[in-house]
């Protein structure tokens, strides 16, 4: 705190943000996925240029945006939903986890490679990037997908085995010899740990965080603040317990699941979310090693290509067997190929417990960046590859039930959207649905959209951009803001206008009025003024006044 | 990891309180932050000292990123004379009166400056955040209040500028100033020209925005930083060039949860970091805290009066300004950094901000300008005669916005009027206009018979609380003046009702108007 020019983590970050940003703006130009344009800069920030170095506070930033991003998946998830491919997920990776890792060592071994070293390159294609697949599947905005979330408990499956690798190799790398009873008691440790984690989000979820919630539901900033702590505090509950941050913060997510104000809360956590992942991503370039390249090739390209084709295939193969649908199993699988961030972390383990040589941690970053660019690729564009293999008839070769996936996006079109549940907005929301229109309600406070006849409730803020999708604005036939916040209503003013949809504004100050109108607003809604006219009418209704 | 779940338990814990007790989050965070470095001393916790480092610089560059983000010239639109006259007035005189006081306490001019100078800005996001809670924000003294405090922070950002390169004699101090105007000119520019073109040429989605957004944060910090200025200079102008419509709607909500997250932790850090100060600093802070809140009220409401503002809006705009700023630590901060002021005169400085802050809640409530303005020398001087021989007449209790129609209304159909108003200023305005006005508070049942509101043949209530319209009504029980008091929510309007009054619904009037709108466009059938 001594001086203003001690500013190193800023200055990293500004290094990141800005190699970040270039990237991604130079990206859009070739339809490149934001995720490979962070890759690129950080391969340019770290290996190329040497600007940044990963210290540990960039570290624990990286760390934050994981903790965030399952922290999100977990609040998309109620316990309906879990149960519904929860037993499904568990089968999957366990079978999925199996095959990889016997082809990926057959492979290795293929390649030329020890037992040892064999093992270790089967683990590190077998495991998929929870981050990245998630990162991929939000920007797609299909996280709500049926095949999204049965990636998701696949990759969590993945990780218990994850957790299980790590805990045995601690215990290989603890002494000169493989103690069993220490592992043993590291796994009953994190198996202990798991139902005690489990134990205490469903009691949570059920029982503590309800009411509290709920009392500071009309103060978002409250109610943010409390779900960062909660999620952070299971995070270091999972870490004492030996489990992976990743779980805690899933599980965390999915205690706040239960919560009605849980899908507001995912929007305003997902800026936030997005910030820290851009950097963590960043951060996986600038740790590539790529110096050793031309000693390895073939096997990074051999590596890489099971892990891009043979390894979605083994998945696909496994769910059309589970009687999973095309679409369904297509996308799964797709979403699978590429290694996970935990590989390095299990090669660098292997190599500084002396088990493998430093050629196999170089070999395994290569595999990681060329997966992880190629397959964003193929997730991004997933759905015109599978229009391309449903043309091709390797439905019937390859055993998949038809597509029969009912997931057809639920779009609102032509309906009426008040925003701000207000007298007025409730007033103007009743009227228009007792008139028989498709009348969308939408507030932040979850108290305020209740009794409002045949209207459709939404919980959300309109200055969120996911928020104007969702409610479909674009598709409206009016939008109506009964709200009494200038800023808000200028700029659903202006969203209104570039979509070309009509809107009815509060202009409860007469300041606004200009402004309003220069954004095109076509009505707008003064009860200051309309509640003299009906003064007046009183007068004269009652006689008060002689006309 | 820890030592953000820890910081985040401490910051949960003070929005908690901060909802449970109306008070703003600030304060209670950095008292969370003191409360915090006292545990960890006595329990041995161990808090990371860089991690603490590295909040409080990040939350830097946050805050004066989003006070520049605030700083829209539309906000201050039409009320450009005011609000200059105003803050530059109010920034002078409390800067001296502070500097006085601090070198009466035996200070050097260096640390009286930054005393004065520290004293003189006022709190953006208490006083926003308050003005909001009360949707007072965009009442006329809202907005003279914003576009003060809007201008307050080019103050000390200036200031920060010229403080750092003091060292270096006047001519590098001047230099220092033309390279932040030039810098401003440029964020000037770009405000006004490049963002409009990037909104009207691009839809970029909320992730390229969130980039966009920091990268323009990190080139300013940067290019401030290569002109030898503080990086803080350049996170503001990036701020600034945001501001402009509609760019900063559509990154406000990108980047909401990204401050309020940085911001929590950064107040908590300060407060974490703040060393005890001496006995004698904390009756010097009670003296400035003094002068502060006595000054500030004084001075802000003669002038806001003398502006044209009414005494209750001149009132509060005064109690509302009576708090130091964010800013204040920032530039004690920057004190503290260039070797100005010792850390104990920095923990001085961040207590008469935790102090002021808290006592704002507390003298901003109704009862308190309520209680000012009957000290207030046009109350006490003003004409006590009553109304009492007036009958079959009609009292408006409440001038409001509508008052003026609603007057000429009732006179044109050959009633005579009285006004009750609280404001001194707009009673004096409408016995200038030959009307009958008294100032009082209209539910009071002494002033409902000065006026004779009895023998009335109609009391229209429309004082700005639902509630004083139903305290009127019920001591007009009984008397024969039919009472017509206006409503915003429907069980206010039942409860006129069950007091024998006739309810103005104004949400049910507006809803009632925008529907035959739409029927005769044939929007709705």
């Amino acid at each position: 705190m001594d001086s203003f020019s001690e500013v190193t983590l800023l200055l990293d970050l500004g290094y990141i943000i800005l190699a970040a940003t270039a990237f991604a703006f130079l990206g859009k130009r070739i339809k490149m996925p934001s995720l490979v344009g962070y890759l690129l800069a950080g391969l340019l920030l770290g290996p190329v240029l040497g600007l940044v170095a990963i210290g540990h506070s960039l570290e624990m930033i990286a760390e934050l945006g994981i903790a965030l991003l399952l922290f999100l998946v977990g609040l998309e998830l109620s316990f309906d939903k879990i149960k519904d491919l929860g037993k499904a997920a568990v089968s999957i990776s366990s079978f999925q986890v199996c095959l990889t890792a016997i082809g990926g060592f057959a492979v290795a071994q293929l390649l030329g490679f020890g037992l040892l070293p064999a093992i270790f390159l089967a683990a590190t294609v077998t495991f998929s990037s929870t981050v990245v697949v998630i990162k991929l599947l939000d920007q797609k905005g299909h996280m709500h997908r049926r095949y999204a979330r049965l990636a998701v408990g696949l990759f969590l499956g993945q990780d218990i085995v994850i957790i299980l690798a790590l805990t045995i190799l601690s215990g290989l790398g603890a002494g000169s010899d493989f103690e069993l009873a220490i592992v043993l008691k590291s796994l009953g440790v994190a198996f202990g740990g798991m139902g005690l984690l489990l134990s205490v989000v469903l009691v949570a979820a059920r029982y503590i965080l309800p009411r509290p919630f709920a009392w500071a539901a009309n103060s978002p900033d409250t109610v943010f603040i409390w779900a960062l702590c909660w999620c952070f505090l299971i995070v270091l509950l999972a870490h004492q317990l030996h489990l992976s941050l990743e779980i805690g913060a899933f599980l965390a997510g999915v205690a706040l699941a239960q919560l009605p104000m849980h899908e507001d809360l995912h929007r305003r956590l997902h800026p936030l979310m997005t910030f820290f992942i851009a950097i963590f991503l960043v951060t996986l370039g600038i740790r590539m090693e790529i110096q050793e390249f031309s000693t390895v090739w073939v096997a990074v390209l051999v590596l890489s290509t099971f892990v891009l084709l043979i390894k979605p295939l083994i998945v696909f193969v496994i769910l059309t067997r589970m009687r999973f649908d095309a679409h369904t199993a297509f996308h799964t699988a797709v979403a699978t190929g590429q290694v996970s961030e935990f590989s390095f972390i299990l090669l660098a383990m292997g190599a500084s417990s002396g088990l493998i040589n430093g050629t196999l941690v170089t070999l395994g970053g290569l595999v990681g960046l060329i997966t992880i660019a190629c397959s964003s690729y193929l997730i991004i564009n997933a759905d015109a590859l599978y229009k391309t293999y449903k043309r091709t008839g390797l439905f019937r070769l390859l055993g998949s039930k038809r597509d029969s996936s009912t997931e057809a996006e639920e779009t609102r079109e032509r309906h009426c959207i008040v925003v701000g549940m207000n007298a007025m907005g409730r007033a103007i929301t009743q009227a228009l649905a007792n008139r028989g229109l498709e009348v969308l309600a939408v507030d932040t406070d979850p108290k305020k959209l209740t009794g409002l006849g045949s209207a459709e409730t939404f919980i959300g803020s309109v200055e969120y951009e996911s928020v104007i999708e969702e409610i479909g604005l674009r598709r409206a036939n009016m939008v109506i803001s009964a709200l009494q916040i200038e800023d808000a209503n200028h700029l659903l003013a202006y969203r209104c206008k570039s979509y070309g949809v009509r809107c009815a504004i509060h202009a409860f100050d007469l300041s606004m009025v200009e402004d309003l109108l220069d954004l095109e607003t076509a009505y707008l809604l003064m009860p200051s003024a309309d509640g003299t006219v009906a003064q007046k009418n009183i007068l004269i209704k009652e006689g008060l006044v002689k006309i | 990891m820890s030592g953000y779940a820890i910081l985040m338990l401490v910051a949960a814990i003070a929005f908690g309180l901060s909802k449970l007790l109306r008070l703003p989050a600030i304060p209670l965070l950095m008292l969370g932050g003191v409360a915090l470095q006292i545990l960890a001393n006595k329990l041995q916790i161990k808090i990371d000292p860089a991690l603490v480092q590295e909040t409080i610089e990040l939350g830097l560059a946050v805050l004066v990123f989003t006070a520049g983000a605030d700083l829209s010239p539309r906000r201050v639109k039409k009320r450009i004379q005011p609000v200059l006259i105003l803050s530059c007035a109010q920034f002078l005189l409390l800067g001296l009166a502070g500097v006085m006081t601090a070198r009466w306490l035996g200070y050097e001019w260096m640390v009286a400056f930054y005393i004065g100078s520290a004293l003189s800005a006022s709190s953006t996001l208490v006083v926003v955040r308050h003005l909001q809670q009360r949707r007072q924000f965009f009442e006329p003294y809202g907005r003279l209040v914003v576009g003060v405090l809007l201008m307050q922070d080019i103050f000390i950002i200036l200031l920060i500028v010229a403080l750092q390169a003091i060292a270096g004699g006047p001519l590098e101090c001047s230099l220092a100033l033309l390279k932040a105007l030039a810098l401003g000119a440029i964020a000037l520019l770009l405000h006004r020209r490049l963002v409009p073109w990037v909104c009207r040429r691009f839809r970029a989605d909320e992730e390229t925005l969130m980039l966009g957004a920091l990268a323009t944060l990190f080139t300013f910090s940067a290019v401030a930083y290569l002109l030898e200025l503080p990086f803080l200079v350049g996170a503001f102008l990036a701020g600034f060039i945001l501001s402009a419509f509609p760019m900063n709607g559509l990154v406000r909500g990108m980047l909401g949860s990204i401050t309020s997250f940085f911001l929590a932790l950064f107040f908590i850090s300060i407060g974490f970091v703040l060393t005890l100060p001496t006995g004698a600093m904390l009756l010097h802070g009670l003296v400035l805290i003094i002068v502060l809140i006595v000054v500030t009220v004084l001075l802000v409401t003669t002038l806001a009066e003398r502006l044209g503002y009414s005494t209750r809006a001149a009132l509060e705009a005064g109690i509302l300004l009576s708090q130091t700023s964010e800013f204040s630590l920032l530039l004690a901060f920057a004190g503290m950094s260039a070797g100005h002021l010792s850390a104990q005169l920095f923990s001085m400085i961040a207590l008469i901000t935790v102090s002021t802050m808290t006592l704002t809640s507390l003298i901003s409530r109704d009862s308190i300008i309520w209680g000012l303005m009957k000290l207030h020398p046009k109350q006490r001087h003003s004409k006590t005669a009553g109304f009492q021989n007036l009958s079959d007449h009609a009292v408006l209790l409440g001038y409001g916005r509508a008052g003026r129609q609603t007057v000429q209304f009732l006179i044109e159909h050959g009633l005579e009027v009285v006004v009750v108003d609280s404001d001194a200023a707009t009673v004096r305005q409408l016995r200038e206009k030959g009307l009958h006005a008294l100032q009082g508070d209209g539910s009071n049942a002494q002033v409902l018979n000065q006026v004779n509101a009895h023998q009335a043949r109609v009391v229209l209530c429309s004082m700005r609380y639902s509630r004083d319209a139903l305290v009127a009504l019920r001591a007009l029980e009984g008397a024969t003046a039919k009472v017509i008091a206006r409503t915003f929510e429907p069980h206010e309007a039942e409860k006129v009702r069950a007091l024998g009054g006739l309810p103005v619904d104004t949400a049910h009037a507006a809803t009632g108007n925008f529907l035959s709108w739409l029927e005769s466009n044939a929007l709705i059938k």
